[in-house]
């Protein structure tokens, strides 16, 4: 795995970003104004009630959605300012994800599954296969890589998404609820691997209700009614210092 | 990426890949076995004229209104005045030929009685001409009731050397010989001397065709045209004009066969679209997640697309292989009844049939694809979580 040199490189910004959700019951107001800044070789966690609006949050930065108003900023540019095409090549080249569950594609082995995004980037079928073994046996799965994910465990379904979205050596790791759908011991492997992750100069953020995850991550985020809650302001929890990049 | 992607779907639900495929192969095979009875009709046909010597022939009216089996219309005495306008162009002989259909409740007892002068030599009518077994018309049968036989009417009668066959009440024919020749028009029909059908058909002095040999048959068309001019009240036509008119019979139903066909496919087409429309609101969370990891909508569009045609490839191939039974299985049928292989499979109705099984995946699998493409990915993936 390529080092991530420059350490600016990654960083990821909401400035005053707002989302209103229009429906027929009215409007849904699901942000109200965020601004944080993300840093590079640092995990924060985004933690908060059901419904305030951390999933929202996930979706702009990622460049699912696009904000009501405000702007999200990755490395200088605005993520509203592109248009689809250029938005899918950021999620592919410079992005990766794990969501809750059954975000394989069920149709495909583990490995096919991992390599799935290096061919949407056109590597060679050799590269593909060498890189996705490479990746599942960072994160101890490679005795599964001909498994379709439905013949996985949860664990191992979450370690496959993870290195899956390394395929691509992005700067940024996105991950919504990873640990939801698992038992302590694997939501432990997970976030370990989340750390390790971080530990390569990568931009981490997690979404998440997990304590445990909350514990293990540099940064922690509160969102409360689509707002920052002040009173747990994103500082620093002393328990980690910030991995420095190689 | 996309075809093995969309292999890989089609694979991971055999079922539904199957059935949906034997849709597609239903639909293509019975629009195989309706058109392969057209290729089959033409075929027979030009087998049957390519039998025939005579390059030009000659009824009382236009070739479409004159019916077969209708009352012969033309004076014998028109023999003369062609005789004597077509020598300067090349006419050799001029052969009158009486045709009478005796209708029948089923096929094989159906027969096509042919007239012809005795003292012809029947093998300038009919190439190929062979007597089978007994012996064939002489001059002095001018007048009396006997019968040459076609093989395969024969064989699909059952008639024998000895046999008497009824004609009218009033009038039986012995038969003496067994025939055979080129094409199958002989060897379909009951060959008779002139004179003794037309008295048996109280037509005496009329006939039902005039059949003209000329020296050069490559000067059909121009003695056909000079024939027509003199004589306005007789319908002239070449061997290419009344392929012509077969083929505008066959035409019409071409088109019939196609609606038919047209329906099993539109049948087909929605059965497809909506199976793989399902397949695409049923893993909208995956297309959302194949979304998030960096692929374009057009990829999902390739996808979909992809698994439709691949579909239809199959299900066309098959149809086919399934219309080679189905067209064997008429032909079965239609030779043990009128001696006729009525159904042919020919290379552009394979080709044909595989283009409109791929028109067919193409067109159903476009509504679905777009579906496909128009997946939002914040909207997929909080799907089911
Ligand atoms: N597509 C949508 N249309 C309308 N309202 C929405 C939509 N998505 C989310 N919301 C609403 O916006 C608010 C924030 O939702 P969001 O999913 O971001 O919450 P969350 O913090 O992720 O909750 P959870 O912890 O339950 O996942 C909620 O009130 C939700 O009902
Ligand atoms: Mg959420």
């Amino acid at each position: 795995m390529s080092g991530i040199s420059d350490t600016m490189s990654g960083m990821l910004a909401a400035e005053a970003v707002t989302r209103t959700y229009t429906t027929p019951a009215g409007d849904v107001h699901a942000l109200r104004g965020v601004s944080h800044a993300f840093m590079p070789g640092r995990v924060t966690a985004v933690m908060g009630p059901s419904g305030s609006g951390k999933s929202t949050l996930l979706n702009l930065l990622a460049g699912f959605d696009r904000p009501s108003s405000g702007r999200v900023v990755f490395d200088g540019v605005s993520l509203g300012d592109l248009p689809e095409r250029e938005l899918a090549g950021l999620r592919l080249r410079r992005f990766g994800f794990v969501f809750q569950s059954s975000n394989l594609i069920s149709v495909l082995p583990a490995r096919k599954n991992v390599a799935f995004p290096m061919g949407l980037a056109g590597l060679s079928l050799r590269e593909r296969t060498d890189r996705a073994q490479a990746l599942l046996e960072r994160f101890g799965v490679d005795h599964r890589a001909d498994a379709v994910p439905n013949r996985l465990s949860g664990g191992e379904r979450q370690r496959v998404a993870l290195a899956r979205a390394l395929a691509n050596d992005p700067d940024v790791v996105f991950a919504d609820e990873p640990t939801g759908n698992l038992d302590r011991s694997s939501g432990r492997e997970v976030v370990n691997a989340l750390r390790e992750v971080a530990a390569d100069g990568r931009t981490v953020i997690v979404v998440t209700h997990d304590g445990a995850v909350a514990d293990a991550a540099d940064v922690t985020l509160r969102i409360v009614d689509g707002e920052i809650d002040d009173a747990a302001d994103a500082s620093e929890t002393a328990l980690h210092e910030p991995v420095a990049s190689t | 990426m996309i075809w093995s992607l969309a292999l890989h779907s089609l694979r991971h639900r055999p079922l539904r890949t199957t059935l949906t495929a034997a849709g597609i192969a239903i639909a293509v095979g019975s629009m195989v076995v309706f058109l392969s009875l057209g290729e089959g009709l033409r075929q027979a046909f030009a087998d049957e004229l390519s039998g025939v010597g005579a390059e030009i022939q000659i009824s009382s009216g236009p070739f479409e209104a004159s019916g077969f089996g209708s009352v012969p219309e033309l004076p014998l005495s028109t023999i003369d005045d062609i005789k004597r306008v077509g020598e300067p162009l090349g006419v050799i002989d001029v052969i009158p030929l009486v045709l009478y259909l005796r209708g029948g409740f089923t096929p094989d007892s159906s027969f096509a009685f042919q007239g012809l002068p005795a003292d012809i030599d029947i093998a300038g009518v009919y190439p190929g001409y062979e007597i089978v077994a007994g012996r064939g018309i002489t001059p002095e049968d001018a007048n009396r009731n006997v019968a040459v036989v076609g093989v395969q009417a024969a064989e699909r009668s059952n008639l024998e050397i000895g046999d008497p066959l009824r004609l009218s009440p009033d009038a039986t024919f012995e038969i003496i010989g067994l025939a055979d020749a080129t094409g199958g028009l002989l060897s379909n029909g009951i060959l008779v001397p002139l004179e003794s059908l037309q008295v048996a058909i109280d037509s005496p002095d009329r006939v039902s065709f005039l059949v003209v040999d000329i020296d050069d048959p490559s000067r059909a068309d121009e003695v056909a045209d000079a024939l027509g001019e003199a004589f306005p009240e007789l319908g002239v036509q070449t061997a290419g004009d009344v392929l012509a008119v077969i083929e505008r019979g066959i035409r019409i139903t071409d088109v019939v066969r196609l609606g038919i066909s047209a329906i099993a496919l539109i049948v087909g087409a929605i059965a497809v679209a909506n199976t793989v429309l399902m397949s695409v609101f049923e893993r909208t969370r995956e297309f959302g997640v194949v979304r998030a990891v960096g692929a374009r909508p057009r990829f999902l569009f390739g996808v979909v697309l992809a698994e439709s045609v691949l579909l239809s490839i199959v299900g066309g191939l098959v149809g086919v292989l399934l219309g080679f039974a189905g067209a064997w299985i008429v032909n079965i049928v239609s030779a043990d009844l009128i001696g006729l292989d009525v159904a042919a499979i020919t290379m552009r109705l394979i080709l044909f049939s595989l283009a409109v099984a791929l028109a067919m995946g193409l067109l159903s699998g476009l509504a679905p694809s777009a579906r496909a493409a128009r997946i939002q990915i914040a909207h997929a993936v909080s799907q089911g979580n």
